[in-house]
C-alpha cells in the first residue's frame, strides 16, 4: 500500500511546523521564486499604494529600476511625490484596479480614448485618471493634454522596455464613466472634479472581469515585449471606504480575496508570472496585525522590512552600499489617492 | 525669523556694503527706515542653463522637442528651488523689518548663450516671462515690492542694443544708460524729481 499523500511532505507545508511553532520573523520558504531577476533586467512597478514600498526598496537595492518619466535632475526631493515623480515607473499615480491598468495600457497604445477625464474645477484643469500628479491642476487644457501625451509615451516605453513588471492589486471597487467605462482611481468629485450621478457609476469588479482584464494587459504588453515577466502581489492595505451598503471590513475581505484568487490563478497558468506573498506576510495570522499602524491601514516600515526580507532572500540585492532592507529610515508614507475619501 | 542674524560672508560684497547695509564683520545692520533695493532672482539665463533643464523643457517650449516636458507647476517649483536661498534671505530681512524692493534684472539680451545652444528667441522670451512671473509672485507674497524693467527698454522683448553693456562678453547686464532709465523710472514711481 502506498503512503498517503501528506506523508513525507516538507515542514513548510504543515501549519503546525511552519507557522504555529515559529514566529512571524522565522517563517521559512514562504516564497520560492519562479524565475531569476537579473541585475540588468529593467524592473517596473505599478499598482496600489503598497506597491510604492516595493518600488522604493527596489530602487535602493541595486536592481535596474526603470523610470521612464523621471523628474528633472536635482528636482527638490521634498516635492517629488507631490508631483507624482518616482512613485512608480511613470507618473500614472495609483493604479488600484485591473481595469485601470488595462485602460492605461490601451491609452498608451492608442486603443482607448476616454470620453472625458480632463475636468475644469475652480479655473484649473484636473486629470481624473491621475489626480495626484499635479497638485494644483493644470493651467489650461492645452497644458494638460501636452503633459498627457508625454506621459502616455512614457507608459508605452515602460511596457516596451520592462523586463519584469511588478503589479500590486489594490481594489475591486471603482467608479466608472457610464458612457464608455473609463475607470477612475478615485471617485470623481473627491480628489478633483464634481460628482455627477448621470455620468459616473459605482462598479465592483468580480473575479471573471479582473481575470479577463489582466489577461488582456498581459497580452497587450507581450505583443510589444514578448518575454515580459510579471510579478504579482496583493496590497495588504484595507479599503479606506466602501461604496457598497455593508461594513468596510466585509468589503475589504471580499476585495482582497478576489484579487488574491486572480493573482494565484494567473501565477499557476503561466511560467513567466510569479506571485509574491506580501499580502500573506502582513495580513496573515502569524503577524497578528502587528505591522499595521494605529489606523489599522498603514503598514509600518518594519512590516515592509519583513516583506522585503523574503523577497530579497530569493532575489538578493545586488551591488554594494546600503541594501534596501536597511533603508527603513528613508521609508515614508506612500501616496494614496484613495485617502481623499476620508476627507469627505 | 525676526531674530535671525544674517552675515554677509563674501569679503568683496561685505566691504562694499559695510557701513550702509552691514557692519565691518558683515552683520546686517538693524532697519532704520531706509529703502533697500536688491537685484537678484530674475536671471533667466542662469536658470535655463542649469543641469535641471538638460533633459527637460517647459511644455510650451519648442526648441528641444525630444526633451521631456514639465508642467507650469513643475517649472515654477524648479525656479523657486533655484532661488530658495535668495527667497529665504528676503523673508528674514522682511521679518526683521527692513524696507525692501527687488529690482527685476534687465530683459534678456540677444547675447544670451542660450540662443547659441539652440533655444529659440520665442522660447527665451516665453520662459523669461514665466521666470519673472514666478519670482515676482513669490517675492510679492513676502510683502516685498518687485520693480519691473522700465517700459520701452525691450520693444521686441529683448533688451535694446543701445542699452547693453559695451563689453561684448557681458551677456545680461544693462549699461549706465539702462541704469539711468531704471533710476528715472524709480524716481517717477516714488514721485521724486530726478536729479
Amino acid at each position: 500500500m502506498a503512503p498517503h499523500p501528506y506523508k513525507g511532505l516538507p515542514d513548510h507545508q504543515f501549519w503546525k511546523r511552519a507557522v504555529a511553532e515559529v514566529g512571524i520573523f522565522d517563517l521559512r520558504e514562504l516564497y520560492s521564486k519562479k524565475f531569476d531577476i537579473l541585475p540588468q533586467d529593467p524592473i517596473v512597478t505599478a499598482g496600489s499604494c503598497f506597491a510604492q514600498h516595493i518600488a522604493h526598496r527596489l530602487q535602493n537595492s541595486g536592481y535596474h529600476y526603470l523610470d521612464t518619466e523621471p523628474a528633472p535632475p536635482q528636482f527638490p526631493s521634498g516635492l517629488l511625490e507631490e508631483f507624482g515623480y518616482g512613485l512608480y515607473s511613470a507618473r500614472f499615480g495609483n493604479v488600484y484596479t485591473a481595469r485601470q491598468l488595462l485602460q492605461l495600457a490601451q491609452r498608451a497604445f492608442g486603443a482607448f480614448d476616454p470620453v472625458e477625464h480632463l475636468v475644469e474645477h475652480r479655473g484649473r484643469v484636473f486629470d481624473l485618471l491621475r489626480p495626484s500628479v499635479e497638485p494644483r491642476g493644470f493651467a489650461s487644457r492645452d497644458e494638460a493634454e501636452a503633459m498627457l501625451a508625454a506621459h502616455l509615451g512614457a507608459v508605452r516605453r515602460m511596457f516596451e522596455q520592462a523586463g519584469v513588471f511588478i503589479f500590486t492589486f489594490g481594489l475591486t471597487e471603482a467608479w466608472v464613466d457610464r458612457r464608455d467605462g473609463t475607470t477612475y482611481p478615485v471617485c470623481p468629485g473627491t480628489a478633483a472634479g464634481e460628482f455627477d450621478p448621470e455620468k459616473y457609476a459605482f462598479k465592483n469588479f468580480g473575479y471573471t472581469e479582473i481575470m479577463a482584464d489582466m489577461q488582456a494587459v498581459i497580452a497587450m504588453a507581450r505583443a510589444v515585449n514578448p518575454g515580459l515577466k510579471f510579478l504579482l502581489t496583493v496590497s495588504p492595505v484595507p479599503l479606506v471606504a466602501t461604496a457598497l451598503p455593508q461594513h468596510v471590513l466585509v468589503s475589504t475581505t471580499y476585495s482582497k480575496s478576489v484579487l488574491r484568487a486572480v493573482a494565484g490563478d494567473l501565477e499557476s497558468s503561466d511560467p513567466l508570472i510569479d506571485y509574491f506573498p506580501s499580502y500573506e506576510i502582513i495580513c496573515g495570522i502569524p503577524s497578528r496585525s502587528m505591522f499595521y499602524l494605529p489606523d489599522m491601514r498603514s503598514v509600518h516600515p518594519r512590516g515592509v522590512d519583513v516583506v522585503m526580507t523574503h523577497f530579497f532572500d530569493q532575489h538578493p540585492p545586488v551591488g554594494t552600499g546600503p541594501t534596501a532592507v536597511a533603508k527603513i529610515a528613508e521609508d515614508r508614507d506612500p501616496v494614496c489617492d484613495e485617502l481623499v475619501l476620508e476627507q469627505n | 525669523m525676526a531674530g535671525e542674524d544674517i552675515v554677509i560672508l563674501p569679503g568683496k560684497i561685505r566691504d562694499r556694503l559695510a557701513g550702509e547695509m552691514c557692519d565691518t564683520e558683515g552683520h546686517i545692520l538693524p532697519p532704520d527706515g531706509t529703502m533697500t533695493f536688491i537685484s537678484f532672482g530674475f536671471h533667466t539665463a542662469t536658470i535655463l542653463s542649469s543641469q535641471r533643464f538638460k533633459a527637460h523643457r517647459h511644455w510650451r517650449a519648442t526648441s528641444f522637442p525630444d526633451r521631456a516636458p514639465v508642467s507650469d507647476g513643475v517649472f515654477a517649483a524648479m525656479v523657486l528651488d533655484l532661488n530658495a536661498e535668495a527667497l529665504t534671505f528676503l523673508k528674514i530681512m522682511a521679518a526683521r523689518g527692513h524696507s525692501l524692493a527687488v529690482l527685476s534684472s534687465p530683459p534678456p539680451t540677444r547675447r544670451f548663450g542660450l540662443l547659441k545652444s539652440g533655444h529659440s528667441e520665442a522660447d527665451i522670451l516665453m520662459l523669461d516671462a514665466l521666470v519673472r512671473e514666478t519670482m515676482a509672485g513669490a517675492i510679492s507674497a513676502l510683502g516685498i515690492a518687485v520693480v519691473a524693467p522700465p517700459a520701452d527698454v525691450a520693444p521686441d522683448g529683448f533688451l535694446r542694443p543701445d542699452l547693453m553693456n559695451a563689453d561684448e562678453n557681458d551677456t545680461h547686464h544693462g549699461n549706465p544708460k539702462y541704469g539711468e532709465l531704471v533710476l528715472r523710472d524709480l524716481a517717477a514711481r516714488c514721485g521724486v524729481a530726478p536729479s
